[in-house]
């Protein structure tokens, strides 16, 4: 049994850091029960970030429906969508896609703008958060912009306005509990968009395991009675 | 008219002995009674592979093998699919569950020396399992079609073509085109979901029926008289049943609370989808090829290496007959082979854990280092093995508990 626990620890210790992602930026802790905070973040990403990333493994009536954003029937509120959230087409069913042209993008920016609909797990939660925190001005840039965690990005600082600039005409950089809070925020939307059925998976799992747990215990008792009622000599065992 | 259902079953029964099959394979099966942790893990592969497969079987109903649409429709399996999520996460937990099961499986042929006289073909069988294993792990990476996905098939079909003179053609013969493709990602899918599974049942029907022909090994590796085994059922079958509700446990905290397995099982770069115009800073295969990856990227030629790896997988095959020594169990072999043993298992490990890492100066020196203590595993066992030739300090029989 020592030897098995032993085993157990072994297995299991390379998920003990799963939740930071394995690198070294500060860890985001995201509650998928908070729907508000994904649904400020939603609110953020089709101000900020829709015109250029798109999200195109998910669709706008399915947002509506997971972050509660309901009719007082309890429907999807259409309504709601095209004012909130599909800048782009009139139909509450398309995929999150972009209005802005490939072409385009590629002439404007040097780079076609990523999608996002799995990049808190291609990178993580704590790496997004990093990126928009690190922002700092570079006049040499074309943007005006760098960032620390992605240098030489081609990516304009979207949430300056949000971030605010201090009146020595820098960055308010470390202690902005606003733009904390609209990162926290915007993380909590992306997460919730790379994997929509977390909150499911988190749930349906406590059951799973309480169903283990006690078929653990019950077939370890049986398997014990079973033994301790072991015959002196099984009929089996008859030497020919 | 209350015999009726009997007559039937007995003319069924006389033209097919289902009753007498299960007895002898299942219920009736004589096992050793000293059977040990370690051998649980035969059933728990089993239970792996029927896991595989079901989850398998439906996530095919949903996935497209098109370069256009495969990424695309492992997400909406991921999202649309009611459970979609649920059979995609078992099925990626699964494979590299079955994995971790199969290895500890063959560890425990290897230190109780059930590879030896009279089990040759059972462990030859085995190992061909596990080479099977190993080639439907990579087709079925490709499928996802992320970007390890991509440059992980790239990386190694292209090693065929350090084959001389007809590597290129061969390379070219497997992949169907110059490049990983949409032609590539059919054949795969076809090798995945048809070929390999086909072959593979096949072959584990094999090894259990070598496995049931020859009897199974135990710690003591001594041979048993029948009053030191015992029916399979109920004894193995309700031990066993404990211990798949304990491996379900693990396998369900995995799927349910972490399901990318810290990025060992599902990768990070896998999120994205393939692009043969960028190539990852850091490719690198899934945890359990490390240890093989490790020996070819350790070797500095291309043919070497590849030569290495295969050799690395190969000499498991011939592992009856480098084994010279009458003695089984590792309990009762010198001390020599005990420590052997032991430079073998941490030399696996630390090739596998090398094998992940980016291939600085040093690390490949250490992979060089650890590759010479694997393969000194292979070569040092037909000489010492021969000096064991005294089993005068072999019990006789079990100890009475």
């Amino acid at each position: 049994m020592c030897l098995f626990s032993l085993l157990l620890i072994a297995c299991l210790s390379p998920f003990l850091n799963a939740g930071s992602g394995g690198d070294d930026y500060p860890a985001v802790v995201v509650n998928r029960r908070d729907i508000a905070a994904q649904q400020r973040g939603a609110g953020l990403y089709f101000n900020y970030c829709s015109g250029c990333h798109s999200l195109k493994q998910t669709r706008f009536s399915d947002i509506a429906r997971d972050l509660k954003i309901l009719n007082t029937q309890g429907d999807i509120d259409k309504e709601a969508i095209f004012q909130y959230l599909n800048h782009i087409n009139d139909n509450p069913y398309s995929s999150v896609l972009t209005a802005l042209d490939p072409e385009q993008a590629q002439k404007w920016l040097g780079k076609v703008p990523p999608d996002l609909s799995l990049v808190t797990r291609s990178r993580s939660p704590a790496w997004v958060a990093a990126f928009l925190k690190g922002f700092t001005l570079d006049e040499r840039r074309p943007w005006g912009v760098n960032n620390q965690v992605m240098g030489n990005t081609a990516m304009p600082h979207a949430l300056i306005d949000l971030q605010g600039i201090n009146s020595q005409g820098e960055l308010i950089s470390g202690q902005s509990a606003r733009y904390d809070q609209a990162v926290q925020d915007l993380v909590a939307f992306l997460s919730y968009v790379a994997e929509p059925r977390a909150l499911e998976r988190e749930i349906l799992g406590k059951y799973v395991l309480l169903f283990l747990a006690l078929m653990m215990l019950v077939s370890y008792l049986h398997y014990k009675s079973v033994w301790a009622d072991m015959p002196a000599q099984l009929p089996t065992q008859k030497e020919d | 008219m209350r015999q009726i259902p009997q007559k039937l079953w007995q003319w069924f029964d006389k033209r097919l002995p289902l009753v007498g099959s299960i007895m002898t394979h299942l219920t009736h099966y004589p096992a050793p009674k000293n059977l040990n942790f370690w051998y649980y893990f035969g059933s728990f592969a089993l239970v792996m592979l029927i896991n595989q497969l079901l989850t398998g079987l439906w996530l095919t109903m949903f996935y497209q093998p098109n370069p256009q649409m495969a990424f695309a429709s492992v997400e909406a399996v991921m999202r649309d699919v009611s459970f979609g999520w649920l059979l995609r996460y078992m099925h990626s937990t699964g494979a590299s569950f079955f994995f971790i099961v199969v290895y500890a499986h063959m560890f425990r042929g290897l230190i109780y020396g059930s590879y030896k006289a009279p089990r040759e073909l059972l462990w030859m069988v085995g190992c061909l399992l596990f080479v099977l294993m190993m080639a439907e792990a990579f087709f079925g990476y490709l499928l996802p079609w992320g970007q390890m996905s991509y440059w992980g098939a790239q990386v190694i079909t292209s090693l065929f073509e350090a084959i001389p003179f007809i590597g290129p053609s061969l390379a070219l013969f497997i992949r169907g085109d110059f490049n990983i493709s949409g032609v590539v990602l059919n054949r795969f899918f076809a090798l995945h979901v048809v070929a390999i599974p086909l072959v593979f049942i096949g072959l584990v029907g094999l090894h259990v029926v070598c496995l049931h022909s020859v009897g199974s090994n135990n710690p003591e590796g001594i041979e048993l008289k029948k009053s030191d085994k015992i029916p399979f059922h109920p004894y193995y079958t309700m031990k066993d049943l404990f211990g798949l509700s304990a491996l379900l446990f693990v396998f369900a905290v995995v799927v349910f609370y972490f399901p990318e397995g810290g990025g060992f099982f599902l990768e990070p770069p896998n999120f994205v989808e393939a692009n043969s115009l960028v190539t990852p800073e850091h490719i690198a295969p899934v945890w359990y090829m490390m240890p093989f990856y490790a020996v070819l990227r350790a070797i500095p030629d291309k043919l070497m290496g590849v030569l290495g790896m295969g050799a690395a997988i190969g000499l498991w095959f011939f592992l009856p007959f480098l084994d010279r020594s009458p003695i089984r169990s590792v309990r009762y072999r010198s001390k020599v082979h005990q420590i052997m043993l032991t430079v073998f298992v941490v030399s696996f490990v630390c090739l596998g854990y090398l094998g992940g890492q980016p291939a600085t100066p040093l690390l490949t020196n250490l992979a060089r280092l650890a590759s010479c203590a694997y393969f000194s595993f292979f070569v040092l066992l037909p000489l010492y093995s021969s000096f064991e030739q005294d089993t005068t300090h072999l019990p006789h029989r079990l100890a009475v508990a």
